[in-house]
C-alpha cells in the first residue's frame, strides 16, 4: 500500500487499465495536452498517444455519441465530462442512447463505456459548476452510477467501471482532489453493489456517498464523545445499491440518517428512505432523516456556499433528533 | 462508374422490396395489426438502395426513425423486421423496440433511432472504432433535413472532420422536418453547403435518381475508405406519405405532391432499365412478384411467431 | 310488497342520523304508528314510527350506525315475503353501517396497530412494536422515552428486563402492581347525542378565535323585579325565572349592540336582523339548545311561557330540529348549581357569542365608600374574535350591566 491523492488514483487507474487493455481509450475536453482541469489525465497523452487520448471539441453530445458508437463496436471508451453540470447538454446521448441501446436492440450490443464526471460545491464555482446531480442518473435503467470517497475506492471502482460491460457514470468530487489515502498496489476491483462500512457503530446508521462520507465520519467522532455510536455506510455504488448492507445496519441500530450533498428534494436519499420504509419498516425505531442541501441553486458567495453545503453540525443535529 | 446488368437489377429489386415492405406495413397498421408509430420511407427508396449498394457487410450504417429502407438496403432480414414490427420474440430486437429501432450488428446496422439526429454522433463513434481497429471500412449516417438543424449534426460533422474519420453523412432532404416545410425550418436550400463550415466536401444530388445517388455515394465512400475523411451528400427527395401513418398532411401543397410523384424513383428507374435494354417489363414484373411473395412470407412468419414472455421485460437491461 | 323503513328527515338541516336502539325485533308484529326504533341526530333523540302494518321482516341498519337520511333501515311486510335487501340497501350510501358489521376484526387490527385499547393513542416505533409483538408484551404499559414520548425498541427491552428481574420500578408514580393491573372501566359508546355534542364543541373550539370576558353584575334590582312579578301568581308553575328574564334583557342589549348578533358564513359576516336566543338545557345524556325566536319582540310573559315549553319538550326528547336551529346568540346558565361564578362557555356555531351565567351570591361591594353586601351574579361572555373585537364586546357587557342594574325599563317594551 502506498499513499496517493484522489487525483493520482484516478490518473494511475486509467493508465493501468489502458496498459492492460488496448481497447480502452479516453476522449473529452482538455484531456490531452492539458491533462484535465484537475490533472486526472496528466501524462496520459504522452504515454498512449493521440489515438488513445483524444482531445475533442467542446461538443458534449458528440463526445458521448462517439463513445456509444465506439463501445457498440467493442471499444471501451472513458469519456470525460469534467463537470456533471455539463451532462445536461448531452442528456439524450446518456439517457436515450448509452443507457437504452442494449435493451432496445434486444441485447445485440454491449455499451461498455465510462463517463467520468465530478460533482460538488465548496470551491466557489457557483450554480453551473457545483451541482450534485447523481440522482438524475439513477433514474435510467441501463446505467450504473458509482461515487468514490477515497483514493482506494477510486482505484477499485474505476477499475470495475472500465471493465464493466455497461455504461457507468463514475462520479468524482472536486473537493477530494488532494485527499490522500492508502491505495492497494496490485489489481484491485471493487464489485459494484457492495457498500463499505467506513465506521462500525451500534446506535444509528448514517448512509452517505462521495465527499459527504468524510463529514459523516467527523460527525460520528463528535457523536461518540456524547455517547452515540454511529455506523457510517458509504454506499459507493448508487446503482446497483447494496440494500442488504443498509437493511442489516438499520436492523442493528433501528435508526437511519441519510446524508447527501445534492438538494434534498428528489435526491437519491429519497430512494433509500423509501426502500428502507418499504423493506425495513419493522426495523425502524425512529423516523428516517435526510440531511441534504436546501432546494436552491448553489450560491456563489463563500459565506452563502458554506451555509448551503451540508456540514458536520447539521448531521449531528439530525442524529440527535432521533434520540 | 458503369454498373453491370445484375447490379442494375439488384438496385431495382432493393427499391421494390422497400416499397412493397412499406406498403404492406401501412396496410397492417391501418388494419390494426401493428402498434406504435410507423414512419414510411416510400418515395425515398433510391437513396437507401443507391448508397448501400456501395457497402459491404463490415461497413456500417446508422439510421433514423424512417429506417426500414436503410435496413432492407443494407441486407436486413425482412422476416425479423416484420416480426419486430409485430412486437414478436423473433423480431430483430426481441419485440423490445418496434419499427424505429431495428438493428443488426452482424451486418453493420448499428441501429435506427427514435431521436432525430441521434445517429450522427454514434456514427462518428463507429468510424472512430473502425479506424482504431485499423479496418478500411466506413460508416454511413443517414439523416433528414430536419436533423440538419440539430446540434448533433453540427457536433458530429465537426468531430468527424477534426478527427478525419471515415463517415459519409447522407442527408435525405425530403423537404419536411415532421410537418414543417424546409423553407420554414431553414434559410438554405442546399443542405450540402453546411459541409463547408466543417471543411467537408458537400454535394447535392437528385435523390430520386438511383444512379446519381449511387455515383455520388461511391465517390464519397471510396474517399473515406482511403482515409480521405468525411463527406456530406444531400439527396433531394420527397416523402410520399405524411410524417407518420395517420398524419393528415395539411401542410402539403397538392400541386407540389403531384409534381414529385411524377418523379417517383421506381417507375423512373424501371423506364430507364427498359429503355436502356437492361430488362423487359416481364423481368421487372417477375422481380415485383417474387418480392411480394417474400413479403407475404415475412408477414406469415411474423404473425405465427411467439410473443415475448412477461419475464422478458427484465432481460437485456444490463450486460453480464 | 314489503314496506321500507327509512331514516327520516326530522328537520331542515338534518342530513344523517344514528340508529340508537331498535324497539322491535325481527318477526314482531307491528302496526302503523308503532314505535320501531330510536334514532338520534344533532341534539335530539326521536323514534321512528312504523309506516304500515305487518311483520318486521328484516332489520338492516345495526344499532350505532350513522346513516344518511333516506337510507333503508328495515322492512315490514307479510310472512315469507321476499325482500330485495341488496338492491335496496345499497341505494343510499351506507358505508358506515356496512363497515360496522365487519367491525370487530378491524377494530382489533387497529388496536394492535396504535390504539391502547383505552381510546388513547400510544406512539411506538415500528421496531419497538415488532419486538413487543414477538415478546407478547402489552406495549401500552411501556413508558416511551423517545422524542415525543415514542416507545423505542430500547424501552421495550428495558421493560422486559425489569419484568424478568421483578424490578419494574416506579415509573410516573405507578407501582409495579399498578402497572400490571388492568384498568377497570365501564364502556359508554361515544355515539349519538354525546358524539354530536363532542364534535360540535371541538369544531367550535378549533374554528373560533375565542375570547372570554368576565364581570360581576349587581342583581339586587333584578331579584326585586322577579319578586314583584312572581308575588301574586296563583300558579306556581308560571313563576318567572332569572334565565327567562335574562333572555329578555340580553335580547334588549343585542338590539342596542347588533354587532354582537353576527355570524360568519364563508366570505361574509351576517349581521342578524332577528334576535333568536338559544337557551342551553342540560339533560341526563347531554345538552340541547332550544331557540326562542324574536326574543326582542316578545313580552316577558310570553318569553317565559315559550322557554318553559321548550325546556319541557327538551326533557321529553320531543324537540324538533327546527326548534333547535336558527339561534343567533346563546345563554347557558350554570348558576343554578350554586357552584360556579365564571366559566368559559364554548360558542354555539355559527353564532359568534355566548353568555355564561354564574351563581348569584352575596358579596361585599364598596358603594360610596361603604362596604355593603350585594347579590352578585357572574357573567362570562365568550366571543369570536374573528368577528368581534374586545371593545365592542366590552361595550355590549356595559350595556348589559346597565340593563341588569335597572331592568324595569327593559321589560316595558
Amino acid at each position: 500500500m502506498a499513499k496517493k491523492t484522489y487525483i493520482e488514483a484516478i490518473r494511475e487507474t486509467q493508465s493501468a487499465e489502458m496498459q492492460r487493455d488496448p481497447d480502452v481509450f479516453i476522449a473529452g475536453e482538455d484531456v490531452g495536452v492539458m491533462g484535465s482541469a484537475f490533472g486526472q489525465t496528466a501524462g496520459l497523452l504522452k504515454e498512449f498517444g493521440m489515438q488513445r487520448v483524444v482531445d475533442t471539441p467542446i461538443s458534449e453530445s458528440a463526445i458521448i455519441g462517439l463513445g456509444v458508437g465506439a463501445a457498440a463496436m467493442g471499444l471501451r471508451p472513458i469519456l470525460v465530462i469534467d463537470f456533471i453540470d455539463f451532462m445536461a447538454v448531452c442528456m439524450d446521448e446518456v439517457l436515450n442512447q448509452a443507457s437504452k441501446l442494449r435493451y432496445m436492440l434486444g441485447g445485440q450490443v454491449k455499451i461498455p463505456l465510462v463517463i467520468r464526471s465530478q460533482i460538488g460545491a465548496g470551491i466557489g464555482a457557483a450554480a453551473q459548476h457545483s451541482q450534485s446531480l447523481e440522482a438524475f442518473f439513477t433514474h435510467m435503467p441501463g446505467m450504473k452510477t458509482v461515487a468514490a470517497a477515497t483514493p482506494a475506492d477510486v482505484k477499485g471502482l474505476l477499475t470495475a467501471a472500465i471493465r464493466d460491460d455497461n455504461p457507468v457514470l463514475f462520479i468524482e468530487h472536486k473537493t477530494l482532489a488532494r485527499f490522500e489515502g492508502e491505495v492497494p498496489e496490485n489489481d484491485y476491483v471493487i464489485p459494484f453493489g457492495k457498500a463499505d462500512i467506513k465506521r462500525a457503530g451500534s446506535d444509528v446508521t448514517i448512509v452517505s456517498w462521495s465527499a459527504m462520507v468524510h463529514k459523516c465520519l467527523a460527525a460520528a467522532e463528535s457523536l461518540s464523545k456524547e455517547g452515540i455510536d454511529a455506523e457510517v455506510i458509504d454506499i459507493r455504488s448508487l446503482i446497483p445499491l447494496d440494500r442488504e448492507c443498509i437493511l442489516n445496519s438499520v436492523g442493528k441500530t433501528g435508526k437511519l440518517v441519510i446524508v447527501h450533498e445534492a438538494v434534498e428534494t428528489s435526491g437519491y436519499g429519497a430512494e433509500i428512505a423509501a426502500m428502507v420504509a418499504d423493506q425495513g419498516f419493522d426495523l425502524l425505531d425512529a423516523p428516517i432523516k435526510r440531511v441534504a442541501a436546501p432546494f436552491t441553486p448553489v450560491p456563489f458567495s463563500p459565506v452563502l456556499e458554506k451555509e448551503w453545503v451540508v456540514n458536520e453540525e447539521k448531521i449531528i443535529n439530525a442524529v440527535k433528533s432521533l434520540f | 462508374m458503369n454498373l453491370t446488368k445484375d447490379q442494375m437489377l439488384n438496385l431495382y429489386e432493393t427499391m421494390v422490396k422497400i416499397r412493397e415492405f412499406e406498403e404492406k406495413a401501412k396496410e397492417l397498421m391501418l388494419g390494426g395489426k401493428l402498434a406504435g408509430f410507423l414512419h414510411l420511407y416510400c418515395g425515398e427508396e433510391a437513396i437507401a438502395a443507391g448508397v448501400c449498394a456501395n457497402l459491404n457487410d463490415k461497413d456500417c450504417i446508422t439510421s433514423t426513425h424512417r429506417g426500414h429502407g436503410h435496413i432492407i438496403a443494407k441486407g436486413g432480414d425482412i422476416n425479423r423486421m416484420m416480426a419486430e414490427l409485430h412486437g414478436k420474440a423473433t423480431g430483430y430486437c426481441k419485440g423490445k423496440s418496434g419499427s424505429m429501432h431495428i438493428a443488426d450488428l452482424d451486418i453493420g446496422i448499428v441501429g435506427a433511432n427514435g431521436i432525430v439526429g441521434a445517429g450522427l454522433p454514434i456514427a462518428v463513434g463507429v468510424a472512430f472504432a473502425l479506424r482504431y481497429k485499423k479496418m478500411d471500412n466506413v460508416v454511413v449516417a443517414f439523416f433528414g433535413d430536419g436533423a440538419s438543424n440539430r446540434g448533433t449534426f453540427h457536433e458530429a460533422l465537426n468531430m468527424a472532420s477534426v478527427l478525419n474519420l471515415p463517415v459519409v453523412f447522407i442527408c435525405e432532404n425530403n423537404h419536411f422536418g415532421m410537418s414543417t416545410p424546409q423553407s420554414v425550418h431553414q434559410k438554405i436550400k442546399d443542405i450540402s453547403v453546411r459541409g463547408t463550415a466543417y471543411d467537408i466536401p458537400g454535394k447535392t444530388v437528385d435523390g430520386n435518381d438511383v444512379l446519381a445517388v449511387h455515383e455520388a455515394a461511391a465517390e464519397a465512400i471510396g474517399r473515406a475508405r482511403k482515409g480521405g475523411g468525411p463527406s456530406l451528400i444531400e439527396c433531394k427527395t420527397w416523402r410520399h406519405y405524411g410524417h407518420f401513418i395517420g398524419d393528415p398532411e395539411p401542410y402539403k401543397d397538392p400541386e407540389e405532391q403531384k409534381k414529385w410523384l411524377a418523379t417517383d424513383p421506381i417507375p423512373r428507374f424501371a423506364k430507364y432499365l427498359i429503355e436502356s435494354n437492361y430488362a423487359i417489363q416481364a423481368d421487372l414484373d417477375a422481380i415485383k412478384n417474387s418480392v411480394r411473395e417474400k413479403i407475404e412470407a415475412a408477414v406469415r412468419y411474423a404473425q405465427s411467431s411467439p410473443d415475448p414472455l412477461p419475464e422478458d421485460i427484465y432481460s437485456d437491461v444490463y450486460a453480464g | 310488497m314489503a314496506i321500507e323503513i327509512v331514516m327520516p328527515k326530522l328537520g331542515l338541516t338534518m342530513t344523517k342520523g344514528t340508529v340508537e336502539k331498535w324497539l322491535k325485533k325481527e318477526g314482531d308484529l307491528v302496526q302503523k304508528g308503532d314505535s320501531l326504533l330510536e334514532i338520534s341526530t344533532e341534539k335530539l333523540t326521536n323514534t321512528v314510527e312504523s309506516p304500515g302494518d305487518g311483520i318486521l321482516l328484516k332489520i338492516v341498519a345495526e344499532e350505532g350506525a350513522e346513516l344518511p337520511i333516506g337510507t333503508v333501515l328495515g322492512f315490514i311486510g307479510e310472512a315469507g315475503e321476499h325482500i330485495d335487501v341488496a338492491g335496496k340497501v345499497n341505494m343510499p350510501k351506507m358505508n358506515n353501517s356496512l363497515e360496522a358489521s365487519s367491525g370487530p376484526e378491524k377494530q382489533e387490527g387497529n388496536e394492535e396497530n396504535n390504539d391502547s385499547g383505552f381510546g388513547k393513542k400510544v406512539k411506538i416505533s415500528p421496531a419497538a412494536l415488532n419486538l413487543a409483538r414477538d415478546l407478547n408484551i402489552d406495549y401500552t404499559l411501556v413508558v416511551g422515552t423517545g422524542p415525543g414520548g415514542r416507545i423505542t425498541r430500547e424501552d421495550v427491552k428495558r421493560y422486559v428486563e425489569q419484568m424478568q428481574t421483578g424490578k419494574v420500578e416506579k415509573q410516573d408514580n405507578a407501582t409495579v402492581s399498578d402497572i400490571k393491573a388492568p384498568v377497570s372501566f365501564e364502556e359508554i359508546p361515544y355515539a349519538g347525542l354525546r358524539k354530536v355534542i363532542g364534535e360540535k364543541m371541538s369544531r367550535s373550539w378549533t374554528l373560533a378565535a375565542k375570547v372570554t370576558a368576565h364581570v360581576s353584575a349587581d342583581v339586587s334590582k333584578l331579584l326585586q323585579l322577579r319578586t314583584m312579578i312572581n308575588e301574586d301568581l296563583e300558579n306556581e308553575e308560571d313563576r318567572i325565572s332569572i334565565t327567562e328574564m335574562l333572555v329578555k334583557l340580553v335580547a334588549k342589549a343585542l338590539e342596542i349592540k347588533p354587532m354582537i348578533n353576527v355570524s360568519l358564513e364563508g366570505d361574509s359576516i351576517k349581521v342578524m336582523k332577528d334576535i333568536n336566543i338559544g337557551v342551553a338545557v342540560a339533560l341526563e345524556n347531554g345538552l340541547v339548545v332550544p331557540v326562542v325566536r324574536n326574543a326582542d319582540k316578545k313580552g316577558l310573559y310570553q318569553l317565559s311561557k315559550e322557554v318553559k315549553e321548550l325546556v319541557r319538550k327538551a326533557r321529553e326528547g320531543r324537540l324538533s330540529l327546527d326548534e333547535m336551529s336558527g339561534g343567533t346568540f346563546t345563554i347557558t346558565n350554570l348558576g343554578t348549581y350554586g357552584s360556579v361564578d365564571y366559566f368559559t362557555p364554548i360558542i354555539n356555531q355559527p353564532e359568534s357569542a355566548i353568555l355564561g351565567i354564574g351563581r348569584i351570591a352575596e358579596a361585599p361591594m364598596v358603594i360610596n365608600g361603604q362596604i355593603v353586601a350585594r347579590p352578585m351574579m357572574g357573567l362570562s361572555l365568550s366571543f369570536d374574535h374573528r368577528l368581534i373585537d374586545g371593545a365592542p364586546a366590552a361595550e355590549f357587557m356595559a350595556v348589559l350591566l346597565r340593563i341588569i342594574a335597572n331592568p324595569f325599563r327593559a321589560i316595558l317594551r
